[in-house]
């Protein structure tokens, strides 16, 4: 095992970790840059995982902890970090939303791209030193090729299933960045289409072909939604993992070819980037509300109580929204804004009056509990369920807003 | 199923519910980045130090520790199938509906922090930080009793059994009939005392009667003892216990993993509280029991028991339900109004009687009515869980005891 592009933020990180450095982040609301926390993170492949907000030791493999920053960015999903904008909007490069990332952020000089260090300063040319953004491990689970993508239980393959106009089933195989899997490596993994035969309901099983660097399967075309699960072993002799796929049309590769790596530590500023937009991060998001659902922006939490109400409504609409268009994955993020807009009607809870008191809080804590419970229904995909922690969600809603006079 | 197997089945499917994943159907993230701004150290430990380490500490009954963070965070995901479900802390009564003593709850913002830190990559905080160490408290939380009674012989749980079930008969030796305001129990072993009941063995043909009867009944069950919660002494009201008369203790024994394959003994101490003052008013019970099985199909059962004397409500138990029903509880006065009194998720082993905040006045007439609903509420365990469990059947016994007074009574001895 290498610890392969990893070595690249390690290394950067290790060489910036200094005690001034610390020292002189900047703070306060006037601060012009505002510095993603220093987060400590394992090196070792495998523990990607671990990630402390304090220097040590490493809980899994006992390796000192090295420090990096860690920025949650928006980017195209096919050309990761090559475009860095801090809010939703459109890809300059192919139109497509924009999706998010985890990315290591820290800074370097223009003529000098070894220069990489956690906090910004100036170069030794005299220049101000700029921002750039590296791949962090689990970082991007975004679909490459417009497919649906899954994690391995390994927690290091990561695969996107796409169903081609062609009829063709095509797995695509990528490791914890990512990034496509080496000839070698795809080579040791085989797999088996489980697909329902239209005509005698019956399962048909096809065996995943490599092609190249992906697997394959002509199944035909399928009526919509088309339903089909893929067996795969990630090692030869290794038990099956399923993966379940629903297509509600044929996928659609994005305009752009993706690029094909995604581990190279300075896109953002490589002097040979040829695109039209060889941006400095944070690029400004064209046009946020054209393109990306309003629901998955997150906005500060307001100062007023009717205020907090009004958002609170807002955004379990917008969950019963995500469960009708079918978008699960998404549903976490009204449900936790939402989560933190009840967290901060409980500060105001002083204001009621004990009888009240006793309906707002339980029912806060239930919304809480619901919330979290919209999270993991929504990873696992089964409506009825996630439609059932909504209608908690909902009635703990309801409960709040009888609770807190909607005038103070 | 044990603990032991539920906790690592939770733990087991929450992982594989990450790993197979979800059908990402818009351009969103699959999972989350992982990151908590919560720490063990700092947020996490002062929490279940406060809420939790009567059973989640070595020697306890609970199955794990959370009292160190080597111990807790292998459990995080356990923790957030257990929070979310609202398991843990074991209070299955729904706080809001109606006003009972003693909550034993998370706040919201406590709910919070432990489910940011279980499901944003369990950050430890500073690495050289020593956290005080949290001993096992095993001692009378009210106090020490004014008669301590020891079980009268060791009950050893063979190395074969994860779980037993003894009863001990024990004499109280007292000379006269006394008023009893709180029963206790202090386990000799506390990592395998699971639950208890003590009930009075002079009064079984009382208790018996006491489904049929038409007018409350003395209460016999003195207490429903469950790890790690406090006894609720009776305010204004007290047990009447005769002379010389015997307990019955009822002891669930059940072992963590930790123990599987070795034989532990114990031999618990019940303690009793004798009430101060001289006229409480005797705890009575009236049952309220399904009076069969139910006709409708929807999986509903609703009964009535309409009260022929003015009492005061004080507690209420579930005596005899099945697990993972709700069962609701509303008083209709005569006036047509109507007063929640509680609503619960049942649970198996932690079967308990819920102390209202007030003694709340009924007039005669008032009719009590219980509404149980046989579906599963408990979704999370049936996402997360094997074998679902199947709906309770509509001729399952049915029986909660509503625990009265007669506010109008004469101070008497007892």
């Amino acid at each position: 095992m290498g610890t392969r592009g990893l070595a690249v933020i390690v290394a950067a990180a290790l060489a910036a970790a200094n005690v001034l450095a610390q020292a002189a982040k900047p703070r306060g609301p006037a601060g012009d840059v505002d510095l993603p926390p220093l987060s400590y993170v394992c090196t070792m492949a495998g523990d990607e995982d671990v990630i402390e907000d304090r220097p040590g030791k490493c809980r899994k493999c006992g390796m000192t902890l090295v420090p990096t920053r860690l920025d949650s960015v928006w980017t195209c999903a096919t050309r990761p970090l090559l475009v860095v904008a801090d809010k939703p909007g459109k890809c300059p490069v192919d139109g497509t939303a924009l999706v998010r990332v985890t990315a290591a952020v820290s800074w370097t000089c223009k003529d000098d791209p070894a220069v990489d260090k956690l906090d910004p300063g100036t170069c030794a040319d005299g220049s101000t030193m700029i921002k750039k953004y590296a791949a962090r491990a689990h970082g991007n689970h975004n679909p490459q090729h417009g497919g649906q993508f899954f994690m391995a239980p390994d927690s290091w393959h990561h695969i996107e299933g796409t169903y081609l106009p062609t009829g063709v089933f095509r797995m695509h195989l990528y490791d914890d960045y990512t990034k496509p899997l080496t000839l070698k490596l795809a080579r040791e993994i085989s797999g088996t289409l489980v697909v329902k035969d239209p005509k005698t309901g019956g399962d048909k099983e096809i065996p995943l072909v490599r092609n190249g660097r992906y697997l394959q399967a002509a199944l035909g075309k399928q009526p919509f939604p088309a339903q089909m699960y893929a067996k795969v072993a990630f090692k030869p002799g290794d038990r099956d993992t399923r993966f379940d796929f629903s297509f509600d049309a044929f996928s659609r590769e994005p305009k752009v070819a993706p690029s094909a790596t995604m581990t190279t530590a300075t896109p953002a500023t490589s002097p040979a980037a040829t695109t039209p937009v060889a941006a400095t991060a944070p690029t400004p998001a064209p046009d946020a509300s054209s393109t990306v659902d309003p629901a998955l922006i997150p906005v500060p939490i307001p100062e007023t109580v009717p205020e907090m109400l009004a958002q609170l409504r807002t955004r379990t609409d917008q969950i019963r929204s995500f469960i009708d268009k079918g978008a699960f994955a998404a549903i976490y993020v009204p449900a936790f804004q939402a989560k933190d807009l009840a967290l901060a009607l409980d500060e105001h809870k002083k204001e009621l009056s004990d009888d009240r008191q006793r309906v707002a809080v339980p029912a806060i804590a239930r919304l809480v509990r619901s919330a979290y419970l919209l999270d993991a229904f929504g990873d696992l995909g089964n409506k009825q369920q996630i439609l059932e922690a909504y209608d908690r969600f909902s009635s703990a809603v309801k409960e709040i807003e009888s609770a807190f006079p909607a005038r103070p | 199923m044990t603990m032991t197997a539920r906790h690592i089945r939770l733990l087991l499917m929450a992982a594989a519910a990450v790993t197979v994943g979800a059908l990402s159907l818009t351009p969103g993230e699959a999972h989350k980045a992982i990151t908590s701004k919560y720490t063990y150290n700092d947020d996490v430990f002062p929490i279940l130090r406060d809420k939790c380490a009567r059973c989640h500490v070595a020697g306890g009954v609970a199955p794990m520790s959370l009292m160190t963070y080597d111990e807790a965070f292998p459990w995080a995901e356990s923790i957030r199938a257990e929070l979310v479900a609202n398991h843990m802390p074991p209070w299955n009564a729904e706080e809001g509906f109606g006003a009972l003593k003693a909550a034993h709850t998370l706040s919201p913002r406590e709910l919070d922090i432990i489910l940011t830190w279980a499901t944003g990559g369990n950050p430890r905080g500073q690495i050289d930080q020593k956290l005080p160490p949290i001993a096992l408290k095993n001692d009378w939380t009210m106090g020490a009793p004014d008669l301590a009674l020891p079980l009268p012989s060791e009950f050893t749980v063979a190395a074969d059994k994860m779980e037993d079930w003894h009863e001990f008969i024990v004499p109280t030796g007292t000379s006269e009939p006394r008023w009893v305001r709180a029963v206790d129990l202090l386990p000799g072993t506390p990592s395998i005392v699971r639950s208890a009941t003590i009930s009075l063995r002079t009064s079984s043909v009382a208790a018996s009667a006491g489904a049929s009867a038409a007018s409350p009944v003395p209460e016999h069950v003195l207490a429903y003892w469950l790890p790690g919660q406090d006894p609720e002494p009776a305010r204004a009201s007290a047990f009447r216990v005769p002379a010389g008369a015997q307990l019955a203790v009822r002891i669930h024994y059940k072992k963590t993993w930790q123990f599987e394959g070795k034989a532990l003994s114990d031999r618990s101490t019940v303690g009793i509280y004798f009430a101060k003052d001289a006229g409480p008013h005797e705890l009575l019970t009236l049952a309220l029991s399904a009076p069969g099985p139910s006709a409708n199909d929807t999986n509903d059962i609703t009964f009535t028991r309409t009260l022929n004397e003015d009492v005061q409500a004080v507690a209420v138990s579930p005596d005899d339900v099945p697990p993972n029903i709700s069962v609701q509880m509303v008083a209709i006065q005569p006036d047509g109004s109507r007063t929640p009194m509680i609503r619960l998720s049942t649970r198996s082993d932690w079967s308990r009687r819920y102390w209202f905040e007030r003694p709340l006045t009924f007039p005669r007439g008032t009719r009590i009515e219980v509404t149980a609903k046989l579906d599963d509420p408990d979704i999370l365990s049936a996402a997360f869980g094997g074998p679902a469990t199947p709906p309770a059947a509509t001729s399952s016994p049915l029986r909660l005891t509503l625990n009265v007074v007669r506010p109008n009574a004469k101070p008497s001895a007892p």
